[in-house]
């Protein structure tokens, strides 16, 4: 019998433990695009959100791909945090000069017409979420207890 | 043919009574150590490095009243730890007006300890309910 009871007690106190939420990281890109002939000012505007609400993340790198429908690379965009404190949005802004030509297939993509822009001389978007692909994450994470123990001191 | 039950009986109340001591303990070690340090820190509501103190003893959350999880009527608690988190991580002052904010985490930290407490007394009732039915089984048997 006790062989029975021994993991039965090990499965509820397992239930009864807390559940950790690793530091995860949620990302989402908007695009503003600026005719400034002969080239395009394109500002990106990269959202963070740490989701975790018991973690630190600290020394967050990683690369942004713009991706294509059929995964293909069109554009890289590295991001650097030094800390993202739980629940925290963090937006990093990234200006780029592009000529006409470089940016041409990722306005093929998001089905906009160049012609237009000009004419506007702005656009703005959100990409959608499948076209934003995080490669390469790199960072760590910390209980918020002890970052606050360290830096309340 | 009488099949004898008082093993199963027996392991039943010692498996539960364990389990309610285990669901139990983080909630009397709350309401006797924890609550009554945050209480005193609270007290002093008009010291800023005392109500840190507080918080950061509140931010580690009881087991039963996790910050991931939310009801209702905890959904603001997630906006005050954002904004006390970065008081802390800035070096920001506490002033006596955050004392009100820091008291709905403790309440929340008491509710949590309530029901650890409340799951230990009902799996004891659980334990005593497995005792009587074994007491009846032994009386059964010397019949």
């Amino acid at each position: 019998m006790i062989k029975y009871i021994i993991p039965l007690l090990l499965v509820v106190c397992a239930g009864c433990t807390q559940y950790v939420d690793v530091g995860d990281v949620e990302f989402s890109v908007q695009v503003v695009f600026q005719q400034n002939v002969p080239v395009f000012a394109t500002t990106y505007t990269i959202t963070l959100l740490n989701t975790s609400i018991n973690k630190v993340v600290k020394n967050y790198t990683a690369t942004v791909a713009i991706v294509t429908e059929d995964k293909h690379t069109l554009k890289q965009l590295t991001v650097a945090a030094d800390k993202l404190l739980p629940k925290q949005v963090q937006q990093i802004t990234i200006t780029q000069n592009e000529s006409e030509e470089a940016i041409k297939p990722l306005f093929n993509e998001l089905e906009i017409d160049i012609n237009e822009v000009i004419k506007q001389q702005e656009a703005a978007l959100v990409l959608p979420e499948g076209m934003v692909k995080v490669e390469k994450a790199h960072y760590e994470t910390v209980d918020i207890v002890a970052y606050l123990q360290e830096v309340g001191q | 043919m009488k099949f004898d039950d008082s093993k199963i009986y027996f392991y039943f109340s010692i498996a539960v009574l364990v389990a309610g001591f285990l669901f139990g303990l983080p909630g009397i070690y709350s309401k006797m150590v924890t609550e009554p340090a945050i209480e005193k820190l609270l007290a002093q509501n008009t010291d800023s490095q005392k109500l840190k103190q507080a918080y950061i003893m509140l931010r580690n959350p009881h087991i039963f009243a996790g910050y991931d999880r939310y009801d209702e009527a905890g959904a603001g608690i997630e906006y005050i730890l954002k904004e006390f988190d970065n008081r802390v991580a800035q070096q920001k002052e506490f002033t006596s007006n955050d004392a009100m904010y820091l008291e709905l985490l403790l309440l929340r930290r008491q509710q949590g300890s309530d029901l650890s407490i409340k799951t230990m007394i009902y799996f004891i009732l659980l334990s005593l309910l497995g005792v009587t039915a074994l007491a009846i089984e032994k009386h059964v048997n010397k019949k």
